[in-house]
């Protein structure tokens, strides 16, 4: 109930109310309407924010817990491989679920003929179980902390859910990436926007009127919709054309504009690869200044390789638990709108700050055969040293990781070898 | 751009307070023969704005009319007789609107005393900043009528009674024409603006001077400043347009740079020369605020100033003896054949050998001892 | 409401904001610092003093601003409704095409006017409802994809007190030199209101030499003729090392960037600039504020002294505060 309550103080930000730090982006009808499938409001702000699929990306939103709608993600990649793919899959995927509009851009049907399958393996339906159990009592803690801002009952209804039932209302679900997801009958299938014409000179505006088109039809239904841009730049469908910047930037700028202007209802996850477009590039410095957060998925090989050097001598590790590589969030998606803080540290709210900014707590991301998820990137733990447990009491970045909602905590043990930034 | 600042030169330093200082002073008040183009760098860690003022306060002085160029400068110096705003206009207007101005105010402002010398420089024109100039003049644009070079600009507006003072901001990149009909082959705009400068500044920071100054003195590198500093993000260092001065305030302090003077004779000697103009004069006797960077303490802790003229003679008067040589005493002198002279070039190469026959007294043991 | 940093003490105690000189100041930020808050101050200043103010935004909407102002106790919907305040949106509708391209109107004209999107009209509509062009030059239909276009009427009657850019999803050179013409009438809309000049703030002008593509001669005319009739102009601008260092292999996007930012630093009276903690992120850290003294103060003014300083900001919902290194956090 409290939901409705703070919506109703969200909109009367006009006048009624002038003590009420209404967010923007508040849902529009919402006294009347629940908010939409797969939509719950910021942890942070209260501003709507829907899940990327992936239930540590969420928790490195500043503290928001999910993606606001009306924002803009970009994933960059530095290396030839595809591990934000799979981030961007699980979005698209957990559209498809929640009944969101989805819509690809660029690639083909084929891309989203690979979106991974909603998990069944118990373990994980526990995990969800635990942590949903685990949020709930954080957010009552942390609210206590801000003074009963907000009450306990207002927490996400209980997530729980399989693949078979409907799921009753989970905000982020688990996936199989050995899978694959079946559409649910109440759910559209993605839409695709072909890639441009190979010899165009305005590359982007066929994706752009096509876009126009599908947002005024998607927002007259006020249906959520996500916008995802596999490998945007990438030889293979974009014509060279595309990366000049006043085509690039421009395409961009207006998306930027679109996910204002339809602020209600869309998100947009971009992924980009860096050894095309390095960082040390204007046009990709351009690019991140205007997404709304940056986050590079930064593979290094030796993480495994070293791995299976020493395979023979630890016995608690499993393949499972080695870090691909380093996640890097160069620009944190907002925490209060207009204001440029990322996260929130107030004192009482000690959760969700900037994890992973440069030089801070370095993060890592691991792909198995089912699941992929970042991390805490530890610190070394002594070899031969066995008993998580124990290790875990001492550890303090798992602590805070606990802090930080949604980062899995009890860390196996992980290497930090000696990386050369 | 930065330049490591020169170390102390003692020898040659009493030499260059008089010839040195003297020019670079005659230069700053455009008297004596005047340096037709001035070319002043300066970056965002030190403007050349200061200086600038400088000259156009010693220009008005000797009742020298001042035009100003302004490209870039919204609130130009006080004391300047007319101010051109050149921001639109295409280089064709521009000279002509300059040749009107050198021609008018030379008969206006330089007004009742009409002096037919010349050699003496009625009219000084200040460009606020040539790098518009050059983005100008090499604007081969579709509007642009005529393609006037930059060099025909500059010589056509150098009449023997003008002088000009040209800004140029080094830290500004330029944006390459790679429009079509651009010679590739022609010279990079500043270095045809060095070649075509009779006298070359560059300003600096004395802040900045001081703390490389420092460091080299320690053998440490020294630090960069700007762009240069390594600081993500940082635009401009701090210390930058500060000056340098223990009493005055910060207005005042930031009226005194650094700067490094080369001038081009006609002769084709060239004096090369580093200055600290004070935002004071050193002392009351004198209003010169022009000084040799050597002879600045913070720059150079060991010189002495020198407080009267006569050097070259010996000071202590007192003595009843002359601790001088003659010339002829210091000939003997070198004359003077030292002991063991012939044994040390007798052995020529081997050095510190030890000459020594052994004595009847020494106890030599052949098996034993050795040389 | 939350306490901001006076300009004072971001400034120093000596250095005035007048009324009638054009001073300019340049914001920079970098990658993962927000330089709002620094707007904030500025603004806070200026609309308290009276002052009117014209806001230019290149990459946020006016949505944007108000909720950030609101949160540091500047009610910029009231000064905009007064008209002390002139917000032009160069942002929401700058590559639209200036006439609708495709049906738009199903966009949801029932629902409540968007709290985000504020005083914008009904989402959807790259046309606002009412007030034709209003370029001079710009006959409306004629040369329909680079029209510059001020959207909405200046009178007082309408209820959309934001004027919006538009260069048209392909710019020509011809619109860019409208643009200046609507920022123009808008600051000399604002002036007439007041004996003293506006004071204009201009936010992501990086947009027009990158997406725009418009060449760094022009938009530093631009800024220039807007300078003159303005009082203080602030200017916020990225610079990034990669922005602004520049190499032989530098490309025009570098070049032209480094070169306006470092070209406005030459002018400018006081350089502000924000950049992460360069050991990395801390608690109650947000970032450096670095304040240099620029040419533009040196020349004989009467505006008194920048004082340059390096102090460490931290950015909450308490406010902002800065602080010297090593004076702590609380």
């Amino acid at each position: 109930m409290s939901f409705r309550k703070r919506s109703v103080v969200l909109n009367t930000s006009d006048s009624s109310n002038p003590a009420s730090t209404a967010p923007s982006g508040a849902p529009q009808s919402t006294p009347p309407t629940p908010p939409a499938k797969g939509v719950r409001p910021s942890f942070l702000t209260g501003v709507p924010t829907t899940s990327t699929g992936t239930a540590s990306l969420d928790a490195l939103l500043s503290g928001h817990e999910g993606l606001p709608l009306g924002s803009m993600v970009l994933i960059e990649e530095s290396s030839t491989t595809d591990f934000a793919g799979a981030l961007l899959r699980y979005y698209a995927a957990e559209g498809i679920v929640q009944g969101h509009n989805v819509v690809v851009v660029g690639v083909g049907e084929a891309w989203g003929r690979e979106l991974p399958g909603l998990s069944d393996r118990k373990e994980d339906n526990e995990d969800i179980k635990k942590k949903g159990k685990e949020e709930r009592m954080k957010i009552a803690w942390r609210y206590e902390a801000l003074g009963n801002r907000r009450t306990t009952d207002s927490t996400p209804p209980p997530q729980m859910g399989t693949d078979t039932s409907e799921p009753v209302s989970l905000f982020c679900h688990t996936y199989d990436l050995t899978k694959r997801l079946t559409i649910p009958p109440s759910s559209k299938p993605p839409t695709y926007i072909p890639p441009p014409p190979p010899t165009s000179a305005s590359p982007f505006s066929s994706i752009l009127s096509a876009l126009h088109t599908h947002l005024s039809t998607a927002s007259s239904k006020n249906s959520i919709t996500r916008v995802l841009i596999p490998n945007l730049l990438s030889p293979l469908f974009y014509p060279p054309a595309s990366s000049h910047p006043t085509n690039l930037l421009q395409f961009i700028h207006t998306l930027r504009s679109l996910t204002r202007q339809y602020s209600q209802i869309l998100t947009v996850m971009i992924s980009f690869p860096l050894s095309l477009y390095p960082r040390t590039t204007g046009l990709t410095r351009h690019l991140e200044h205007l997404s709304d957060a940056t986050i590079e998925l930064h593979p290094i090989p030796t993480f495994l390789a070293r791995f299976e050097m020493t395979k023979s001598s630890s016995t608690s590790t499993s393949a499972d638990d080695i870090p691909q590589g380093l996640v890097k969030v160069w620009k944190a998606i907002e925490g209060k709108r207009g204001t440029g803080i990322v996260g929130s540290s107030s004192k009482g709210d000690g959760s969700g700050g900037v994890v992973g900014m440069e030089g801070g707590d370095d993060l890592a991301f691991m792909l198995t055969r089912r699941r992929m998820r970042i991390e805490r990137f530890s610190l070394p733990v002594d070899e031969g040293d066995d008993g998580n447990d124990e290790h875990k009491a001492h550890n303090p970045s798992s602590t805070v990781g606990e802090g930080v909602g949604g980062v899995e905590t009890g860390k196996k043990k992980m290497h930090k070898v000696d990386l050369e930034f | 751009m930065s330049m490591a600042p020169p170390q102390a030169n003692a020898k040659t330093v009493q030499y260059r307070r008089t010839h040195n200082l003297l020019l670079g002073t005659r230069l700053i008040s455009q008297r004596g023969t005047p340096s037709p183009f001035t070319l002043i760098l300066d970056s965002l860690e030190q403007s050349s704005t200061p200086l600038i003022e400088e000259y156009i306060s010693r220009a008005k002085s000797l009742r020298v009319g001042v035009t100003y160029v302004s490209f870039t400068t919204l609130r130009p110096p006080k004391d300047v007789n007319k101010v051109i705003k050149a921001r639109g206009k295409s280089l064709d207007a521009l000279q002509k609107e300059l040749i009107t101005a050198t021609t008018t105010t030379t008969s206006s402002a330089g007004g009742q005393q009409q002096q037919p010398d010349p050699s003496k420089v009625q009219n000084m024109i200040i460009i606020d900043s040539t790098n518009h100039l050059i983005s100008l003049s090499s604007a081969g644009e579709a509007g642009s009528k005529t393609n006037m070079s930059l060099s025909f600009f500059l010589s056509s507006i150098l009449a023997p009674s003008v002088t000009v003072i040209a800004a140029y901001h080094t830290d500004v990149p330029r944006i390459s024409q790679s429009h079509t009909g651009v010679n590739a082959y022609t010279p990079d705009p500043l270095d045809l603006l060095k070649y075509l400068c009779t006298t070359l500044v560059t300003v600096y920071s004395p802040g900045h001077i001081f703390a490389q100054k420092r460091a080299l003195d320690k053998s440490l590198p020294p630090p960069n400043f700007g762009l240069e500093e390594g600081t993500e993000g940082s635009l401009a260092s701090l210390g930058s347009n500060t000056g340098w001065c223990e009493t005055c305030g910060t207005n005042e302090k930031s009226r005194g740079l650094i700067y490094e003077l080369e001038h081009r004779r006609m002769s084709g000697r060239a004096m090369s020369e580093w200055f600290f103009l004070l935002c004071h004069a050193p002392s009351k006797k004198s209003k010169e605020r022009l000084i040799l960077l050597e002879d600045h303490p913070a720059y150079n802790p060991t010189i002495e100033l020198p407080t009267s003229k006569n050097e070259g003679a010996v000071e202590d008067s007192d003595l009843t003896f002359s601790l001088g040589l003659t010339a002829k005493q210091k000939s003997d002198r070198e004359g003077v054949v030292l002991p063991y002279f012939d044994a040390q070039s007798e052995e020529g190469g081997t050095g510190g050998r030890i000459l020594y026959v052994p004595g009847r007294e020494d106890d030599w043991d052949d098996e034993e001892d050795e040389i | 409401m939350s306490k901001l940093p006076t300009p004072a003490e971001v400034l120093g105690p000596s250095f005035h904001l007048l009324p009638q000189e054009s001073q300019l100041l340049l914001i920079t930020s970098v990658l993962g610092t927000s330089p709002y808050w620094l707007t904030y101050t500025l603004l806070h200043n200026f609309l308290a003093n009276g002052e009117n103010v014209a806001f230019v935004s290149f990459t946020n909407e006016f949505a944007y601003f108000r909720e950030g102002g609101k949160r540091h106790g500047l009610d910029l919907q009231s000064h905009l409704k007064k008209g002390t305040l002139t917000f032009i949106d160069g942002f929401s509708k700058l590559f639209l095409p200036a006439t609708p391209a495709q049906p738009v109107s199903s966009a949801p004209a029932p629902s409540p006017s968007p709290s985000r999107v504020g005083a914008m009209p009904p989402r959807g509509g790259p046309i606002p409802p009412r007030g034709g062009p209003i370029a001079p030059r710009a006959a409306p239909n004629a040369a329909i994809p680079t029209t510059v276009a001020a959207a909405a009427a200046t009178n007082n009657n309408t209820p959309d007190p934001i004027k919006y850019i538009t260069l048209g999803p392909s710019p020509s050179p011809s619109a860019f030199k409208q643009l200046d013409h609507i920022i123009k009438s808008a600051l000399q809309g604002v002036s007439t209101t007041s004996a003293n000049k506006p004071k204009l703030v201009v936010e992501g002008l990086e947009v027009l030499l990158a997406a725009a593509g418009v060449d760094v001669g022009t938009v530093e005319d631009l800024i220039y003729d807007l300078r003159e009739i303005s009082s203080t102009t602030t200017i916020l601008l990225p610079s990034d090392s990669v922005l602004i260092h520049t190499s032989p292999t530098s490309t025009p996007l570098e070049l032209s960037h480094a070169n306006l930012v470092i070209s406005l630093g030459h002018t400018a009276d006081a350089i502000l600039s924000l950049r992460l903690l360069d050991t990395g992120v801390a608690k109650d850290i947000s970032g450096v504020l670095r304040v240099t003294r620029g040419a533009g103060n040196l020349a004989g003014t009467t505006a008194g002294v920048v004082e340059e300083k390096e102090m460490l900001y931290y950015e909450s919902d308490a406010g902002v505060r800065i602080f010297a290194r090593g004076s702590g956090g609380h």
